[in-house]
């Protein structure tokens, strides 16, 4: 069964307006307390590359 | 159904004692051909049709899936996956709970050619359902080999995203938006780890997932097909670990609905698949073990199987970690970075919201979601529940319990996709995963659970180096580094063996990891792990932790002798027998008549030169003050560069290696009348400081002369 698609203007702007917030406010607040984390490897990651490269 | 076919021709040969390479394949070869026959005869249309049919199919679907965002997924999997199969093939098995628990009992099948039950004191996880090691146990049984073992669970984790695809197909959500948020689960930071390792959560997650998608089809369309796929899933992960049970429960019910109005048949062939291929671990342990899900017990924290220090049972863990854990695990994501736990970026930021909007927005609009919807999206707080009866201390090493919650998240975000119906969102929405995903896959360079660097292979390859894997353990924790001088040596010297040693192991509970000590080519034998006969090893391996001192009261670490004991000691005591190394952890004996074979002198040789180089250079030094048939008893490290010296004569009495603290029981129980000891003398001797040696590297070594008095 297709999930229902917003049709009439006003839900298209509720329903995104909505879905948006919830899905920005929780990965910002998950980015922001785990962000270290993936720094550092990513960080790691990089220094591997250039290794690799000769650089 | 290849899997199907696998467990039941190996459980069916396993315990009857037949489990040997040959006959397993003319069995599946046989059984494959008869399924091919069966299907042949009963085609409308030709064989070449179907085959164009089928080929157009999956490229239609292909070309239809495919967008910018999908390719750079799809490259990014491959260049992950790569990596990870290129770890597996040049690093050595290095996980922890695959090598203490889930490879030992595969390799013990393989060289006695029957499954049964490994010793319970080393391990009660050997009384755990063992259909995803059987799995494990298939490529093996045919390489005789260690090596890309690591990556078995790459397959598995590749069939995960089209699993993944076709339940978000079900719902009718577009190709490119459900191949995107399928490849999104092969990017997550705990499917990569365990990707890279013998745990076996993957598997069973991807059962789960296979399950709810059959279960979900039957409920929708009552054919028999789809009754008896869901019984096969079901019964493979329910024989994978006792916890599938509990997460099969769902499921059941759903599919119990349908079955009591359905058709006879459906039932008869749903039940019997599920329980052909789950009873038989079951009936074991209640006939064996007196308790079908032995040691589980849910009266206890922990449910008798996870470490727990609390008294509480598991609804008790469960009150206690609503308090803390709801708040902590969304935001910390424990675990992230290891196989042991780490559902990512893209899941807590975008997916458990969009789960959470979703559940929402079905609960508001229950008339137009449907049943099937909603079974699928109550399986996330099911996989939350199930993480909240761990206990608090140990949710570190068992988040992965519930891994396919990340399914179910992006199933979500998959339908989130379609709710927003706008290019301009969709697009950030996908380049915001596609940066997560690349963040995600940065995990791997620091990771060393599993260790996937690859730096120190490339610099042994560069200068024509190849020791054994185990000695890239080094790297992966502090515990291996010292147990990989007991692993790579016995690997090195038997690995290009067809037969390699018998073993006699012992060791405290902590450091039983058995699959290291079966060597790479699966060469070597441990004979003390069957049964209690008493049979002759050429090799004993001892692991303990050193004794500690409590407020001036020695602690002994226990070490446990599987089957029957020989103590260190005794081994010790026979000149026959040569430690070969000798660590913090433990020690390597290996009897006289296989090291003094000339080849063997030479591999050990080089394995010596080769890891304690400094030890080389130190031996020179101290081996001018060193006179003629006076043995050197030590546990010092110098010890390695006087062998390296002295083998290269064929000579292996000059220089006797003993565990450290052993100096002096050595010397009593082998009537050493004289000798030369490092750093200290033998008490109870008479004893003459020769000489103090001031090494290359600042360090000062004394040398003794003990006389027997």
């Amino acid at each position: 069964m297709p999930i229902d698609k917003p049709e009439h203007k006003g839900d298209k702007v509720s329903c995104r307006v909505v879905i948006l917030t919830v899905l920005a406010t929780c990965t910002i607040l998950h980015c922001v307390s785990i962000e270290r984390t993936y720094v550092l490897a990513f960080k790691e990651m990089v220094t591997i590359v250039a290794r690799m490269l000769g650089i | 159904m290849a899997s199907v076919q696998i467990l039941l021709t190996e459980l069916t040969l396993g315990f009857s004692g037949l489990l040997y390479l040959p006959l397993l394949t003319i069995v599946n070869i046989i059984i494959s051909s008869l399924v091919f026959l069966y299907g042949y005869n009963r085609r409308r249309t030709r064989l070449a049709d179907i085959v164009k049919h089928d080929y157009a199919i999956v490229k239609s679907t292909l070309l239809a899936a495919m967008d910018a965002y999908n390719i750079i997924l799809i490259a990014l999997v491959l260049m992950s996956y790569s990596w990870v199969v290129t770890a597996a093939y040049f690093l050595p098995l290095r996980g922890v709970d695959d090598l203490f628990y889930h490879l030992p009992p595969i390799f013990h099948y393989i060289q006695t050619h029957t499954i049964s039950l490994l010793p319970m004191g080393i391990r009660h996880h050997f009384a755990f359902p063992q259909n995803a090691e059987l799995l494990f146990m298939w490529p093996t049984i045919f390489s005789n080999s260690q090596r890309m073992l690591d990556s078995a669970n790459v397959p598995f984790v590749l069939m995960s995203v089209v699993v993944v695809y076709a339940l978000l197909r079900n719902f009718i959500i577009p190709e490119r938006d459900a191949l995107f948020a399928a490849l999104l689960y092969a990017l997550c930071p705990v499917v990569i780890m365990q990707a890279g390792s013998n745990y076996i959560d993957v598997m069973v997650s991807l059962f789960f997932l296979i399950s709810l998608y059959y279960t979900i089809l039957y409920f929708q369309d009552q054919r028999i097909l789809y009754a008896c796929s869901a019984g096969m899933s079901i019964g493979i992960m329910c024989g994978m670990k006792y916890t599938a049970l509990f997460l099969s429960i769902p499921l059941q019910l759903v599919m119990l609905w349908k079955l009591y109005a359905g058709r006879r048949q459906h039932a008869v062939g749903y039940f019997s698949l599920l329980i052909a291929l789950c009873c038989w671990w079951y009936i074991r342990n209640a006939v064996v073990l007196g308790n079908p899900i032995y040691p589980m017990n849910l009266f206890v924290s922990g449910m008798g199987i996870i470490r727990s220090s609390g008294e509480s049972g598991v609804f008790g863990d469960v009150i206690q970690n609503i308090r803390t854990w709801i708040l902590n695990f969304p935001l910390e994501d424990i675990g992230v970075g290891s196989y042991d736990g780490g559902f990512g970026l893209v899941f807590w930021g975008l997916g458990f919201s969009s789960w959470a909007y979703l559940f929402t927005y079905s609960l508001l609009h229950v008339r137009t979601t449907g049943v099937t919807r909603f079974v699928v999206l109550l399986q996330l707080p099911l996989g939350f529940l199930m993480l909240l009866a761990i206990p608090s201390k140990e949710l570190l090493y068992d988040g992965r319990l519930s891994m396919f919650v990340v399914a179910i998240g992006l199933f979500a975000l998959g339908t989130i996709l379609v709710m927003i119906n706008d290019k301009f969102y969709n697009s950030v929405i996908k380049i915001t995963c596609i940066i997560f995903s690349l963040l995600t896959v940065s995990l791997m360079s620091l990771s060393t659970m599993p260790l996937f660097r690859l730096d120190r292979v490339i610099t042994d390859r560069k200068n024509n180096i190849t020791p054994s894997e185990y000695k890239y353990v080094m790297d992966a924790n502090a515990v291996y580094s010292v147990l990989r001088h007991i692993w790579e040596p016995l690997d090195f010297l038997t690995r290009d063996d067809t037969y390699g040693l018998s073993c006699y192991v012992a060791a405290n509970k902590g450091l039983f990891a058995l699959a290291p000590l079966y060597g790479s080519n699966l060469q070597n034998k441990l004979v003390n792990i069957d049964n209690d006969k008493h049979k002759p090893a050429d090799a004993f391996i001892y692991l303990y932790y050193p004794d500690r001192d409590l407020f001036g009261n020695v602690i002994k670490q226990d070490i446990y002798y599987p089957n029957y004991k020989v103590p260190m000691g005794e081994v010790l005591s026979r000149p026959e027998n040569l430690v070969i190394t000798q660590t913090t952890l433990g020690c390597l004996i290996i009897s006289r008549s296989f090291i003094c074979e000339t080849a063997k002198l030479r591999l050990l040789r080089k394995y010596y030169g080769d890891t304690w180089p400094e030890a080389v250079t130190a031996a020179r030094q101290v081996k001018p003050y060193l006179r003629a048939g006076v043995p050197v008893i030590t546990s010092d490290p110098i010890a390695y560069g006087l062998l390296y010296q002295e083998l290269g004569n064929g000579n292996v009495d000059s220089t006797l290696l003993v565990p450290a603290g052993f100096e002096e029981q050595f010397v009593r129980i082998r009537h050493i009348s004289k000798c030369y000891t490092l750093e200290s003398p033998l008490h109870g001797y008479a004893t003459d400081k020769i000489a103090m040696v001031q090494l290359n590297n600042r360090r000062a070594v004394a040398i003794y002369l003990n006389h027997a008095n």
